[in-house]
């Protein structure tokens, strides 16, 4: 079973998520701002990260995907960054720090279902 | 025989009296003869010793020499014998014989009435003529003549040389006439033409003394157009410089040919200093100097481009806005460049937090989208969902559903906050307990973590307020102090009589803030922590407040302390006060 982290520093966002691909046969696993992020994938190293970019504290979601994808260890997770934005610059940002893909809110279950199987099959 | 007789004596006394009168006239002959011979011997000596030419010929049509005088040897080289006895006419000039023969023919005339009488002299007759000389050159003689019994006499002098002198003179003379003739028709022409051009000349002056009144008065005018001119010039001149914004002109090759204060300012130079001087030598930052190095052509139409410099007191620098632009002739010929730039620092951090703002609205917006849309189709598509999360998903959508319509509240309050329009306050008699009450209740349940705290007076305190919009204050105010609150900290509420107002002080144990960010709390769009998306809000609670507020002629401030907590306060007239014994709930 692939395991999956959600981090969104929204409690509503992160039961969306774990609602909608825990229905899909997937472990969801969840981070509630950028550092937790970190610790959980350096434990659980889920096969995809659906990462939040605007979380609080000293490190947000570009910054989080940063330091995941410098790290040998946690490199190979795949990132999606959820946004709520849409503007070409954050999505600019996330791909430079390492991101595979993004993904805008709000968003429809279903299609996010369609993109996360889209991410791990590639 | 008496008659016979008388006839007879008077025929002999006729007789004897023509006797008598022939002797008288013999004796008269012979003293005639006498005299001429006296004369005739005067007259050879005359004529043998005369330098004038006497000559001598028959009288008839072909006259021949009879005499010439020895002068005739010295003038024409003649001697007697070459002449005696010749034809006159062979020496005449052929053009003269005609002339000398009418002449002759004349005294041929007077040989015929000679019979009557014979010694009479035809007066002389002058002629003059050309008689060849021994060498056979032609001599010019002006003769006398005179004719004596049967014979012509000439009596010559040579004008040859008088002729030629005459005709060289005269040769002269008409010389000298034509000359003065040409003379006179150039100078009359001459005169003519002075006359003409005096004419012109008068018309002109004229014209001139006509010209020169008009140039007067036209210098006049142009001195008054000038002078207003320079009047209009001073005036566009001190407009130009007493705008607000900086300015620069200068020529088509960039030398600086005006300069308002503000500019000068700016770039810390003056005028006088570096007028005529290339824009660009007074730029030293490179940066600057790329944006500053513009042509004509360049700028043709307006070019638009910003610039920073660093403020004069202050580190930051600001950023301005300049447009160039060509400086047209009334030809439409370029005659310059004029560069007018203004201060936008501010207007670009508007612009900067409005664009931040209708981020955060975009991301506050699809914040409760996100659940409502999730959820909602989530328990579209699924079946197994049980009541419990059914529910759970129904209250988050619902609650969502709040929150954006308050969002959009927010929004539109702002809205009309700043485009002038404001609210329109219900005002109604409201007892101010109450209103707070309510919102803490609901606040009590929905937010079941944190402690909140009452200390209201007791006397009921009655205020005349919009209702709604003095909750909406509450409830931001409190909804401030939760979200920045940790779970279970203390919330207190205080309300106050004071005076003829009614204060309000709420208080949390929160995370507090910066006197900065204190400073900035009623700015529109402004939010203590903007990468804190959990923390619901556009930034325009707290200037909502403080405007509503303001609108009931009431005060709010703030204090607070980072990691300590905040304390809002604020009071609103009160307009009936009812006494009741203060009350302290929990």
């Amino acid at each position: 079973m692939k395991k999956i982290l959600i981090a969104d520093d929204r409690a509503e966002v992160r039961e969306l998520v774990e609602i909608t691909l825990r229905a899909e046969d997937y472990q969801i696993l969840q981070a509630k701002n950028g550092q937790q992020s970190i610790d959980v994938t350096r434990k659980e190293k889920p096969d995809l990260i659906i990462m939040d970019i605007m979380m609080p504290g000293e490190i947000d979601g570009i910054e989080a995907t940063r330091i995941l994808k410098n790290d040998p260890v946690t490199k190979g997770s795949i990132i999606i960054m959820l946004t709520s934005k849409g503007q070409k610059e954050d999505i600019k940002k996330g791909y430079e720090a390492g991101a595979e893909d993004y993904f805008v809110k709000p968003f429809s279950p279903l299609d996010l279902i369609k993109k996360v199987e889209e991410v791990l099959e590639k | 025989m008496k008659d016979n007789k008388i006839k007879k004596d008077d025929e002999i006394k006729r007789l004897k009296e023509r006797i008598r009168e022939l002797e008288k006239a013999e004796a008269e002959h012979k003293q005639a003869e006498q005299a001429l011979q006296k004369n005739t011997e005067k007259y050879r000596f005359i004529s043998e010793n005369t330098s004038s030419l006497i000559a001598v010929t028959t009288l008839d049509l072909m006259p021949k020499y009879i005499y010439i005088s020895p002068s005739h040897k010295n003038i024409m080289g003649y001697s007697p014998e070459d002449l005696i006895g010749k034809k006159t006419m062979d020496f005449i000039h052929p053009e003269d014989k005609k002339k000398l023969l009418q002449l002759l023919t004349k005294y041929i005339g007077i040989k015929t009435r000679e019979n009557i009488k014979k010694d009479k002299l035809l007066e002389g007759l002058t002629i003059e003529y050309r008689v060849k000389d021994k060498k056979g050159n032609w001599h010019c003689l002006e003769s006398i003549i005179n004719h004596y019994e049967n014979k012509i006499i000439f009596i010559s002098n040579d004008i040859t040389e008088r002729k030629r002198t005459d005709e060289e003179l005269k040769k002269h003379h008409d010389n000298l006439e034509k000359l003065v003739k040409k003379r006179t028709f150039i100078l009359e022409e001459k005169t003519k033409e002075i006359n003409e051009s005096q004419q012109a000349l008068s018309l002109l002056l004229e014209d001139v003394n006509e010209s020169r009144a008009e140039l007067v008065a036209k210098t006049d005018e142009l001195n008054i157009s000038l002078k207003n001119t320079e009047d209009e010039k001073d005036k566009i001149d001190a407009i130009l410089k007493s705008i607000g914004d900086g300015l620069i002109v200068t020529d088509l090759d960039n030398r600086i040919i005006l300069m308002n204060h503000i500019a000068e300012d700016l770039l810390n130079i003056r005028l006088n200093e570096v007028l005529n001087k290339p824009l660009l030598s007074i730029i030293t930052e490179e940066n600057l100097r790329k944006k500053f190095d513009f042509t004509a052509s360049k700028v043709k139409g307006g070019y638009q481009f910003d610039f920073e410099l660093l403020g004069k007191n202050t580190k930051n620098s600001n950023i301005y806005d300049a447009k160039a632009s060509v400086i047209k002739d009334k030809k439409d010929r370029a005659m310059g460049i004029i560069i007018v730039f203004r201060d936008v620092t501010q207007e670009r951090e508007i612009d900067r937090l409005k664009s931040e703002f209708i981020s955060t609205a975009a991301h506050e917006l699809r914040t409760p989208l996100t659940s409502i849309q999730g959820f909602s189709e989530i328990l579209k598509i699924r079946d197994d969902l049980d009541d419990e999360k059914k529910k759970r998903f129904l209250t988050y959508i619902n609650n969502q559903a709040v929150n954006l319509g308050n969002i959009i509240s927010d929004l539109l309050d702002i809205s009309r906050i700043e485009s002038g329009i404001g609210f329109s306050l219900k005002k109604e008699k409201c007892k101010i307990n109450d209103c707070i009450l309510r919102i803490f209740s609901i606040y009590k349940i929905s937010h079941p973590n944190h402690s909140f705290y009452f200390y209201l007076p007791d006397k009921e305190t009655e205020v005349f307020v919009d209702r709604v919009k003095m909750e909406q204050i509450i409830e931001n105010i409190l909804s401030n102090a939760v979200k920045y609150s940790p779970h279970g900290s203390e919330i207190r509420i205080k309300g106050k009589v004071l005076g003829n107002k009614y204060m309000v002080t709420l208080e949390d144990k929160g995370i507090g803030m910066t006197p900065e960010q204190v400073k900035r709390i009623y700015e529109k769009f402004f939010r203590g922590d903007s990468s804190d998306t959990a923390t619901e809000g556009t930034g325009l609670g707290m200037s909502i407040v403080k405007y509503i507020i303001e609108a009931h002629k009431g005060n709010i401030w703030v204090e607070s302390k980072l990691g300590k907590g905040t304390k809002v306060c604020f009071t609103i007239p009160i307009s009936i006060r009812l006494e009741k014994d203060d009350k302290k709930k929990k």
